[in-house]
């Protein structure tokens, strides 16, 4: 992976944290979190455009999940920590299928809708899985009784993703593609640096 | 491949549309039990529990909750050998998660129909308790 894109890694990794730690929190309270979820999935393919590193998806979860940690405000921590985490995995392996080569209207929101559907249910079970695993005891019957609730509230970002993929793709024609350096690498690290102090001081 | 999608992500949002009418149907059906649990088989009115037993605050995370030992609520409902048990505890929504009689006996149930249980992540504490389920 270039300098570049681990910068970019840091800093959407670090954005991503922020959005957890703030509005991902407050959502929390009104059974919304699969709108964080979107907008985590927004990022993630934004910035594979932009890009165009395979893996480092996964790295910005790791980097959101690791900060996610250090938020004095909160429910459960190993749980956001664990959803964002598989989020970015099933993103990797959502987009080994090879979506690029497909640019009509039809694919874009059927690849919309398949991928945030997809990536947010495999968050939501991997926390059901993983937290009784690492914290109590797993028992199959817990994780059976959620399936309907994680297929209903997927439908959400599903729709989210309908409209939020097509416009992805519209961004990015318009988004410059040259920064200098030395402005990319400065608001980045300043960015990155603000949304850490965000999210250790529980902003 | 075009094709395939659509079918997939037709199928995907169909199949959370009924997902979603199946969870609200299961929301109405609970409505009637708004006043009492079930534990074990056993129907305990929530006036009774709230009104007779003794209530305990925890502190979890810097908040306090207030509520009945769920210790108790298992004495009222006279579960035999009620340490090597395990128990289900089932919100609206069919929302369940098995807890251990060590969990049980640190947990509240607050006013508001939810467990606490100050040693469990948040996803254990159930909301809008219908039902205790006791399990080998």
């Amino acid at each position: 992976m270039n300098r570049k894109a681990l910068m970019g890694l840091v800093l959407f990794g670090s954005v991503w944290a922020l959005i957890e730690c703030s509005l991902g929190d407050w959502l929390h309270h009104y059974h919304l979190s699969m709108i964080t979820a979107s907008i985590a999935i927004i990022l993630m393919v934004l910035t594979r455009y932009l890009y165009k590193q395979p893996g480092m998806q996964l790295g910005m979860a790791a980097i959101a999940a690791l900060l996610r940690q250090f938020n004095p405000i909160g429910g459960c921590l190993m749980c956001a920590s664990i959803a964002i985490l598989m989020e970015g995995l099933a993103f990797e392996l959502i987009w080994l299928i090879p979506w690029g080569k497909y640019q009509s209207m039809t694919m874009k929101v059927s690849k919309g809708i398949i991928s945030f559907y997809t990536i947010c249910a495999a968050g939501y079970i991997s926390t059901h899985i993983l937290t009784p695993l690492l914290m109590a005891r797993f028992y199959i019957s817990d994780l059976i009784s959620i399936i309907p609730r994680v297929l209903a509230s997927s439908t959400i970002a599903g729709i989210i993703g309908a409209f939020a993929m097509p416009a992805v793709y519209a961004i990015v024609e318009y988004m410059p593609t040259k920064i200098e350096n030395k402005l990319y690498y400065g608001a980045a690290s300043a960015l990155s640096l603000i949304c850490w102090l965000a999210v250790v001081s529980g902003i | 491949m075009d094709k395939v999608a659509i079918v997939v992500a037709f199928l995907l949002i169909i199949v959370g549309i009924v997902s979603g009418i199946n969870l609200r149907s299961q929301g109405a059906k609970v409505a009637s039990t708004e006043n009492s649990i079930e534990v074990d088989g056993e129907i305990i009115l929530l006036d009774d529990v709230f009104g007779n037993l003794q209530k305990e605050t925890v502190e979890v995370n810097n908040v306090n909750y207030s509520g009945v030992r769920l210790a108790d609520i298992i004495e009222l409902a006279n579960v035999s050998e009620k340490e090597s048990q395990h128990y289900v505890i089932i919100g609206e929504s069919d929302y369940q998660q098995t807890v251990s009689w060590s969990d049980i006996s640190k947990g509240i149930l607050t006013e508001e129909k939810r467990v606490i249980f100050p040693d469990l992540p948040k996803k254990f504490w159930v909301k809008g308790v219908i039902r205790i389920e006791v399990v080998k």
